[in-house]
């Protein structure tokens, strides 16, 4: 093993080249029998952000050409990080008879899973654009602040899959006890709903929920031009010390793993 | 230098009795109470497959691994493959790891061979520039002829062993681990099939093998262990260890 030990970014996040191709493969797979491909999941998305603007834009009585861009952005990141949450307690399993067969590091299957939702972000996030472009929403440099503040998302999303993978593999209810706590924070987090329709005393608790920071730092510089400091830091700092969690917990925990998958 | 220390090593199974013991909940319960709620549920059963095993596997070593059903030969095997690790004692290994424990795996039904052989190249680390050679070995190993190009749902099961046989086996490794003689295939292919194993096995430096066949020891190891519950009874050459338990087994009539 020790052959071929890589060196720098390899060394925390080994094979990662081949956790990608193997993700893409994955996407191809899963719509492999299908004529559409995987434009079907710009067709579940658009269906979903159409029907919330319908229904909510008229609620809050907002400008809809505002309110469906900050719906298709809100929902494109927040299915990524539920997806993460609630799926990755059985990432590993799922890859068993690889990580069993092959002489692979084992987080190669994590990397793998969490490119997936990535590779969807990606495709949820380009739909987007030509919404933009529809209507007719003026874009400045500014908005370029998105691109970062997606790749926060990104880091949150892999720590959170390194802390739960490790710990799926031994709590099997793992994953339904997060499903129920992300259908409440659904509600809680203002993915479709806006922070102004709150009133100023509840809307103070909005920026109590870190996940509200990860969706303000793609949100704000497209749609109000401004870079949202605050939120920036405060998920920068959450993103950063979920991933040093997610390595520290799964490199003490990767031990035992084996022993639950048997 | 390829060796396998293991120094009193205990390798052992969680037990899976009920829900609770793998339930979150029951872990927050006993958690928050300092283990007076659901306190219980940290004390799970555990199979111990192997206990306190000592073992030194050095370069050049053919190791054959004897023993009756359950007494930890393919833990032992898990073990130095990497696939589960020790609940206690060190275990220090050395060199490339080539596992054929099960076969058929991380292949997609759905493509044909060809396509396979792709993504199987990059599980085995086969660099692109080699991907026409290792294709070409497998068209001329596993015979398939025009079903090479074909998706693999429509192979028998020999086919696919054949094609999962000799993917597995195109690259050599410093260690190399076999659980038991890999069976299914025609008698043609299983010929093929071990004159192709013969030749990986000997540029391996380590080879361990578990087998219940005293012919396949004396051809292909050196050095053998007998095992008993969980504990390494017996080491020797193949024909003192062999001798040994044919012995026991008479005793026990």
């Amino acid at each position: 093993m020790s052959k071929s030990k890589p060196g720098g970014l390899g060394k925390y996040f080994p094979k990662w080249g081949l956790a990608l191709s193997l993700a893409l493969q994955d996407i191809r797979d899963r719509f492999s029998r299908t004529v559409l491909g995987p434009f079907w999941i710009v067709i579940s998305n658009a269906m979903l952000v159409i029907g919330i603007t319908i229904v909510f834009g008229a609620l809050f009585k907002t400008d809809v050409a505002d309110f469906v861009v900050y719906v298709a952005l809100g929902i494109a990141l927040w299915t990524f990080i539920s997806t993460v949450m609630t799926g990755s307690s059985s990432y590993l399993e799922s890859g068993k008879n690889i990580l069993f067969t092959y002489n692979l590091p084992w987080s190669m299957q994590i990397t793998r899973k969490v490119f997936v939702e990535a590779i969807i972000l990606g495709i949820h996030l380009l739909i987007a654009i030509p919404i933009i472009f529809i209507t007719q929403k003026h874009l400045g440099v500014v908005s370029f602040v998105a691109i970062p503040g997606v790749f926060l998302n990104l880091i949150f999303g892999y720590g959170l899959a390194l802390i739960i993978a490790s710990y799926g593999v031994r709590y099997s209810d793992l994953s339904h006890a997060l499903e129920s706590v992300m259908l409440f924070l659904f509600l809680f987090t203002p993915v479709f709903w806006l922070e102004s329709a709150l009133g100023a005393t509840r809307s103070v608790f909005v920026h109590y929920n870190p996940l509200f920071h990860f969706l303000e730092v793609v949100r704000a510089p497209v749609l109000e031009q401004s870079v949202p400091v605050d939120s920036f830091i405060i998920g920068g700092v959450i993103a950063v010390l979920t991933l040093g969690a997610g390595l520290i917990i799964y490199n003490r925990r990767k031990g035992q793993i084996g022993m639950w998958m048997q | 230098m390829t060796h396998i220390h293991f120094d009193n090593i205990d390798v052992s199974y969680p037990v899976r009795v009920g829900g609770r013991e793998r339930s979150t909940m029951a872990a927050l319960a006993a958690t928050a109470s300092f283990g007076r709620i659901a306190g219980d549920m940290k004390k799970i059963p555990y199979v111990n497959a192997i206990r306190g095993l000592s073992l030194k596997v050095n370069s050049g070593d053919r190791l054959a691994v004897i023993g009756r059903n359950g007494a930890g030969k393919s833990t032992l095997l898990k073990t130095v493959s990497g696939i589960i690790h020790p609940l206690s004692g060190t275990a220090d290994i050395e060199g490339s790891i080539l596992s054929l424990l099960s076969l058929g795996s991380g292949v997609n039904m759905e493509v044909s061979a060809r396509t396979n052989l792709r993504l199987i190249s990059r599980l085995l680390g086969i660099p692109k520039s080699e991907l026409d050679a290792f294709t070409n070995d497998l068209l001329e190993f596993t015979e398939l002829g025009e079903f090479f190009d074909l998706p693999l749902n429509t192979y028998s099961s020999g086919m696919l062993v054949r094609f999962m046989f000799g993917a597995v086996t195109y690259k050599p490794a410093d260690i190399i681990v076999v659980d038991e003689v890999i069976g299914a295939g025609d008698a043609k292919f299983f010929k093929k099939a071990e004159a192709r194993a013969r030749e990986l096995f000997k540029k391996s430096n380590i080879l361990v093998l578990s087998t219940h066949s005293p012919d396949i020891t004396y051809e292909l190891c050196n050095r053998a262990i007998m095992m008993n519950r969980g504990e390494i009874t017996m080491d020797g050459t193949p024909k003192e260890v062999w001798d040994a338990y044919h012995e026991i087994l008479a005793n026990e009539g």
